[in-house]
């Protein structure tokens, strides 16, 4: 599942490493995402608790793109890359930058759109160092910054 | 939080800085059971949309459990503000786990398994969360593995180990969670049905089927023997053989298993 990922990224590097993923915007190709993620976190040495966290911020972001129950028609592609000139504040970081097709405009009768929206917030504020989400009339893409925390 | 409708209970900040400190499990616990109300009322947030609502307050104390375990109070946060997002985000992903109907293979659920009690010695020695090829040092095994096994514990099915069983042999009716030996009633059940779930996955279908029938559906043995077209007395032998592996993976908290 690594392909892509040469032993280079282990931080050694000058150049940023870039990963691309395209899987159909279906809910069973979040587990891809997630993984690949946690394996580059890994890399950079971010802690279990760090990956866990991750993990769900990836799945947040991600759902968006293929929505509820059974997916979307189309593609969501991900690009994960772990800029190596990173400020010396920050510490390595992942950045996760992913475009999908949008859902239907009807919602789900069962879904609480509004009250799902402030929770998915309220994750990925507690969960990613920054996130951006924006919408075209036919795409939505995000853009995700985790860093990895010094240790003391 | 006020969005979420619900007073938070009181603060206990001072309760977290000494469990930091000591790593009391008793600590932990009161500090666990004084938010079970939160973890309910997000749980029940998600009520009716097609998931008995048992499994996902089950799946939102196992949350709680995580973010008590750490929740660092240094970091300026209110318990609720790290806890909510937490356990939110793990009845979100009990849900989307649904749609997902792959199988893991065996050999990284049982390396799941094992990464528990590693990880959590591991936090202890070194007083922070593990990085992934400290993990994989300890259970010597590779980091992708690592990383692997922490995607598949999200596979488990989460059986639903309170649904009441009669023993057919004259004894109470019981939980099977009970019957497999919950000491401490609220938690230590709640944490050994995480693993036992995972373990009841880990087992053959043969003895899934069957643990399934005497426990779940009630049958007695003889019953059983006649159904899957094996012998009482094999099937006796089954039983307990399957309940032993039970017993040993739900032994305290901790400890790794013993025979995975």
């Amino acid at each position: 599942m690594s392909a892509g990922v040469g032993p280079e990224a282990n931080g050694a590097s000058a150049d940023e490493d870039h990963i691309r993923l395209t899987v159909p915007a279906r809910p069973e190709y979040v587990r891809l995402a997630r993984l690949t993620a946690s394996s580059l976190a890994a890399r950079l040495g971010f802690t279990y608790d760090e990956i866990e966290d991750l993990r769900l911020a990836v799945d947040e972001l991600c759902f968006l793109l293929v929505g509820p129950g059974q997916g979307r028609d189309g593609i969501v592609s991900l690009t994960f890359s772990t800029p190596h000139d990173h400020d010396l504040v920050g510490g390595p970081a992942l950045v996760i930058v992913g475009e999908g097709p949008v859902g239907p405009q009807r919602p789900h009768p069962d879904s609480h759109p509004q009250e799902l929206g402030e929770l998915r917030e309220l994750i990925l504020t507690a969960l990613a160092d920054e996130y951006t989400v924006s919408r075209t009339s036919d795409t939505v893409q995000f853009r995700m910054v985790t860093r990895r925390r010094s240790r003391t | 939080m006020s969005a979420l409708g619900q007073p938070l209970p009181p603060a206990s900040r001072s309760e977290f800085v000494e469990y930091r400190r000591t790593g009391n499990p008793a600590l932990r616990d009161a500090l666990v059971e004084s938010h079970l109300g939160l973890a309910e009322y997000l749980a029940r947030r998600f009520d009716r949309r097609g998931e008995p609502l048992d499994d996902l307050v089950q799946v939102a104390s196992l949350a709680l459990i995580k973010a008590v375990e750490r929740f660092d109070p240094d970091r300026g946060l209110e318990f609720s503000t790290f806890a909510v997002p937490t356990i939110v985000g793990e009845l979100k992903r009990h849900f989307r786990d649904k749609a997902w109907s792959l199988r893991v293979p065996r050999r990284l659920q049982e390396l799941h398994l094992r990464m528990a009690p590693a990880v959590a010695e591991l936090t202890h020695e070194l007083r922070r969360s593990p990085t992934i090829p400290e993990i994989a040092a300890r259970l010597e095994v590779g980091t992708d593995d690592v990383v692997e096994a922490i995607e598949a514990g999200r596979a488990y099915r989460w059986s639903s180990l309170d649904a009441p069983v009669s023993t057919g042999d004259g004894e109470p009716t019981s939980a099977l969670a009970a019957k497999i030996g919950a000491v401490d009633p609220e938690l230590a059940a709640v944490e050994e049905r995480s693993q036992l779930a995972a373990l009841l996955e880990n087992l053959s279908p043969r003895d899934r089927t069957i643990l399934t029938l005497r426990f779940y559906d009630g049958l007695t043995q003889s019953q059983i023997a006649t159904q899957v077209g094996l012998s009482q007395m094999h099937v006796s032998r089954l039983l307990s053989r399957t309940l032993q592996r039970l017993r040993a993976a739900a032994g305290p908290t901790g400890e790794p298993p013993a025979d995975i």
